[in-house]
């Protein structure tokens, strides 16, 4: 019995001591835990610490803030000045640069009214020559007329000839019938005659010669009527060629008044 | 100097003409014939020559018309005028001749005045029959007849003189397929 009561209080023991060497391994683990827990927190609060140190104070904070404002006050202060200052400047130089600008302006305008009216005065009066000498060309009509009655005072002229030279004909050959008839009479009168044969052979050859002629001449009467009439025609229709031409520069002269005026009226 | 173009292009321009002019006689058969002796004409005091330059710088065209005095003749040409009173005589027929050959000449020179830039063209004239055989003392550079006739009814004689300045060259082509224009009409200048 004792030996059991003896077993058991060492088993007791054994238990207890293994209870109490668990509880201390148990404390051991939870206490260094605890440990490493709290020097992780102590190494973040040396490192905020270090952090911290070199920093404004609170306590200052409020009177380097109105520093600070105060600074910031006297270059906003500055900056305004400046910034007026170089506006006066730059309106100073705008008002300038637009007074020359202007000046110069007035000044070039001048020149081209002046030069403008130079050759507008010019133009005008170039114009005006042309125009007259224009009109004047367009007298090419009075020229055709009187040409015209030329040629109607040639051709009645020629009529004139032609009709004369047909007389003339009818004379020449009333004389060789007369001719004929002088050399039959002075061949019935035989002897006595001979001298009046001759003659009036001689009037025939000479009434034949006239014949010819007044042929020839009628002949040339005919060309003298081609070449005279398509002549003047030559000069109607060239006179009819340069007055269009003188009508298109009219026109072109008109042209050029209407330009130079509206070139004028906006200056 | 004249070019065988330029020749071609005149005959070809009062051939076209003719035709033209002659367009209201389209049922009948109409023929611009060549011919081959330009001096050669019918020297009667019936007969109409009526004559008329186309004139520009450095050229004029003497065309010379001489009409055939026969009836038949004067009918067509009162046809082709759209003349009621086809017995054309006195200044009546003398009006005709004149008119005919304005209206020939006419669209020949609108139609040169589209190659050169200035051309002027006359009033007709009439002159003596027997002036057409003297076309030589004009000195043409270039002288051509035809026969226009209608029905084989020979209407008149078209002499075409063209002289060229001495110094001058006329060289123009025209295509003989060019359209035929419409007649606008124009207005001459007597």
């Amino acid at each position: 019995m004792k030996g059991n009561e003896i077993l058991m209080d060492v088993s007791v023991l054994l238990l207890v001591g293994s209870g109490l060497a668990l509880a201390t391994v148990f404390f051991w683990w939870y206490w260094s835990a605890a440990r490493r827990s709290v020097k992780s927190r102590l190494y973040e609060y040396d490192q905020l610490i270090l952090d911290l140190d070199g920093r404004v104070k609170v306590e200052d904070i409020a009177s380097l803030l109105s520093l600070l404002e105060s600074e910031t006050d006297d270059l906003r202060t500055k900056l305004a000045e400046k910034s007026t200052a170089h506006e006066q400047m730059l309106a100073t130089v705008a008002e300038q640069f637009s007074a020359e600008r202007d000046a110069l302006l007035v000044q070039t305008r001048q020149d081209h009214v002046s030069k403008i009216t130079n050759l507008h005065d010019a133009l005008v009066s170039g114009h005006t020559l042309l125009k007259d000498d224009v009109e004047s060309l367009l007298g090419i009509v009075q020229i055709l007329d009187r040409w015209h009655d030329e040629m109607q005072t040639i051709y009645l002229n020629n009529c004139d000839l032609k009709a004369q030279n047909e007389e003339f004909a009818r004379l020449v050959k009333s004389l060789v019938i007369l001719a004929i008839n002088g050399s039959i009479e002075a061949a019935r009168s035989g002897e006595h005659g001979r001298g009046f044969s001759v003659v009036a052979n001689e009037m025939r050859d000479l009434a034949r010669a006239s014949e010819k002629l007044a042929h020839n001449y009628k002949q040339n009467l005919h060309k003298n009527d081609l070449i005279t009439t398509t002549t003047f025609q030559d000069l109607q229709a060239s006179g009819n060629m340069i007055r269009t031409v003188v009508f298109g520069l009219k026109s072109t002269t008109n042209n050029v008044l209407s330009i130079i005026d509206t070139a004028n009226s906006s200056l | 100097m004249i070019t065988e173009n330029a020749i071609a292009a005149i005959d070809w321009l009062f051939e076209k003409s003719a035709r033209e002019n002659l367009s209201n006689l389209s049922q009948h058969d109409c023929k611009v014939m060549p011919l081959l002796d330009v001096s050669r004409q019918h020297v009667d005091e019936k007969h109409s020559l009526v004559a008329l330059n186309i004139a520009s710088y450095s050229f004029r065209i003497v065309v010379l018309l001489d009409y055939y005095p026969t009836a038949a003749a004067l009918g067509y040409l009162a046809d082709i005028l759209r003349i009621a009173d086809k017995k054309l005589e006195g200044q009546a027929l003398i009006d005709a001749q004149g008119e005919f050959i304005n209206m020939l000449c006419g669209v020949v020179n609108r139609r040169l005045s589209t190659e050169f830039r200035h051309v002027g063209m006359s009033t007709p004239f009439f002159l003596n029959s027997a002036c057409g055989s003297y076309v030589a003392v004009l000195k043409p550079t270039h002288a051509q007849s035809f026969e226009v006739s209608i029905d084989n009814t020979p209407l008149f004689k078209l002499t075409l003189c063209t002289c060229v300045a001495s110094a001058a060259t006329l060289d123009f082509h025209v295509a003989r397929t060019e359209q035929e224009e419409v007649s606008t009409g124009e207005l001459e200048f007597f």
